[in-house]
């Protein structure tokens, strides 16, 4: 005879053992396989980004920092103040954003699979990337918020505790990257460790602490990495049974649930609603199920628009394993300020030995208290930061930098017609030689940065708002075939990011040109000299090129036809 | 026909949409300003300021 609660159990049992024969609860199942394989992919790059985090905070967090920073200011400005937030939550998305396209796509291509559909899943939607940059830009947000809010609380306990600023500088160290239940965790176990073990040297148990924070930050990861594994999939899957047409998805809870999950079980939501909602809690596996409506059948997306959309995903992976190695594995982690600093003092290593370009930093004494080879440092600074404000208008040095760019490599068949040169010629018989000798060192430090990485081309892009007419060509309307002829100034910028010409592009009569620029016509990227690292840009050397416009569909709602515009420049 | 993709400013300084200046009115900032002969009025019409006005002036 059995007891109530044996009785129960067994029940509860039967249930999930029922459960798990369903066709439902196979969909589950797959799901999670899918989920595992995909963790291989987001961990290591997660593992990757909190390192890069972690290493950007430690530098600037150092003793002098903090003390001086308390004499003058509240905690949380300290914390606020310690680094430049908004380019680490960049540099963030940038590092984490393939990983999340990647396992998204896995996900759509999961419900064509769960459809019984043939054909793949269209990752270059413009839907579709703009939610994988909205998860990974709420993932790098929270997380970073989390890091900040902790070590607020640590500077704090610190004073409270009336610690010196050395020693709270020394603790926090190896915290940094916790968050603030974290933090204060190791705290509580290294003030355990010295109650029981009193005769313990400090840094033997330093050496504990440390051991218990590192498998917190091994765990924090950990949790991070499944649990956006599980946002990135759930979301594509959503994003494929769009495309589908699906209209609505149950939610299917796994096995082993928890009370949260299992109390969602089978509830209904339109697609609208889903989004968002997976997973519930941190490392949640459960998954949705496609709500089949009576006589509906899912609809099979237009081959030809497959066709185009996954050669453009085979070129957007291209791009962004580009980006990717270009941008963080062979910069050393290094954030967008710490690029510029290295820029400029490879660039002063280049140009100490030219006469004409020492001869214009004399002449060019920014302050009195300035070493040559500061001031010198502090010209180049200021050469780039000018390509920043603009690259021609009416802005006289600007212009005069174009034309020592036509000149010193002998720029043909290159659009100057638009710029008021007549101030910048004068210009350019002072500073000419300086400025082309400038350009020639940015040129020699970009060859030299892709000789070294095997690089011999680039696909770069090109966001455009177009003012003027393509005979033959329809916005928006069917497929054109029509070439003519564009014409570049001499410095010219590209980006590298296919997102970034999209964005300036936008809706309308705008198109985004897509280009292989082969490395001997890019002067620059924003790895090397002129550039901005936050929009992937490269400049180019400009000429005449010939076009030929392939398609002109709806330029800014598909990726598909993001690229109507295609130009070979030799 | 030729298209001259960057005799439109806007065009040709699409890369300037994300501020890659020293802090806005900052000492810095008026320092690279006055080095590189311009006044904030002519700044003001740039497509930097243009791009991140509605950022620059709320702060």
């Amino acid at each position: 005879m059995l007891t109530k609660t044996q009785y129960y159990n067994l029940d509860q049992a039967f249930e999930k053992l029922m459960k798990a024969l369903t066709d439902d609860a196979k969909i589950v199942r797959e799901q999670n396989i899918l989920l595992d394989k995909n963790y291989r992919i987001m961990h290591p790059v997660i593992v990757k980004w909190m390192e890069f985090t972690r290493t950007n905070i430690l530098k600037a967090l150092n003793k002098k920092y903090i003390n001086k920073s308390f004499q003058k200011t509240e905690v949380s400005r300290i914390v606020a103040k310690l680094t430049d937030w908004g380019e680490l939550e960049k540099d963030g998305i940038r590092m984490v954003k393939p990983a999340a396209m990647e396992i998204y796509e896995k996900g759509g291509n999961e419900a064509f699979k769960i459809a019984g559909i043939e054909g793949s899943f269209d990752i270059v939607n413009i839907n579709a990337v703009n939610k994988v940059n909205e998860i990974c830009s709420k993932l790098i947000v929270e997380v970073n918020g989390n890091t900040k809010k902790a070590i607020n609380t640590l500077i704090k306990t610190g004073i409270a505790e009336g610690q010196s600023v050395g020693k709270i500088a020394k603790q926090i160290r190896p915290l940094i990257g916790l968050t603030e239940r974290q933090s204060l965790a190791v705290g509580n176990y290294r003030g355990k460790l010295l109650k029981k073990y009193p005769k313990y040297t400090t840094a033997k148990l330093d050496k504990m602490a440390k051991r218990y924070s590192d498998k917190l930050h091994r765990y924090r990861a950990d949790m991070i990495a499944r649990t956006e594994t599980a946002r990135a999939q759930s979301e594509g899957t959503l994003q494929g049974y769009n495309q589908l047409g699906y209209k609505k998805v149950e939610w299917s809870a796994n096995v082993n649930a928890c009370p949260i999950c299992d109390a969602l079980e089978g509830h209904r939501f339109t697609l609208e609603e889903a989004s968002g909602m997976m997973p519930a809690h941190p490392m949640g596996r459960c998954a949705w199920i496609p709500v089949r409506e009576e006589g509906v059948r899912p609809k099979v997306p237009r081959l030809d628009r497959l066709r185009l959309s996954n050669a453009n995903a085979e070129q957007l992976r291209g791009e962004m394993e580009l980006n990717n190695m270009m941008f963080d594995s062979t910069n050393n982690l290094e954030s967008a300020a710490m690029t510029k600093q290295r820029i400029i003092k490879e660039l002063a290593e280049k140009l100490k030995d030219n006469k004409e370009f020492m001869k214009y930093v004399k002449s060019r004494h920014l302050t009195e208290a300035l070493s040559e080879k500061e001031n010198m440092e502090g010209i180049i600074n200021h050469l780039i930061k000018d390509w920043a404000g603009t690259s021609g208008d009416a802005n006289t040095h600007a212009i005069a930098m174009q034309m020592a760019a036509k000149a010193e490599f002998g720029l043909t068949n290159v659009a100057v017609g638009h710029l008021p040169t007549a101030e910048a010629l004068k210009l350019l018989k002072i500073e000419g030689k300086a400025m082309q000798a400038f350009l020639r060192a940015q040129y020699n430090l970009t060859q030299e940065y892709f000789k070294k990485q095997g690089i011999t081309s680039l696909t770069s892009y090109r966001g455009m708002k177009l003012r003027e007419k393509i005979p033959g060509y329809k916005f928006g309307g069917e497929y054109v075939m029509t070439s003519g002829d564009l014409q570049l100034q001499p410095l010219s910028s590209f980006s590298i990011n296919v997102d970034t010409a999209r964005k300036f592009a936008g809706m309308g009569n705008q198109m985004v040109i897509q280009s292989n620029v082969p490395i001997s016509r890019i002067l620059s990227t924003c790895q090397t000299g002129f550039g901005c690292k936050s929009e992937a840009e490269l400049v180019i050397l400009g000429g005449k090129e010939s076009f030929r416009i392939v398609t002109g569909r709806a330029v800014a709602m598909h990726m598909d036809a993001v690229s109507p515009l295609f130009v070979n420049l030799k | 026909m030729v298209l001259n993709i960057d005799a439109d400013l806007e065009n040709a300084d699409w890369t300037k949409q994300t501020w890659d200046l020293p802090k806005y009115k900052s000492d810095e900032f008026i320092e690279w300003l006055t080095q590189s002969g311009m006044t904030l009025t002519q700044f003001k019409k740039l497509p930097v300021y243009q791009f991140n006005k509605d950022k620059l002036e709320k702060k």
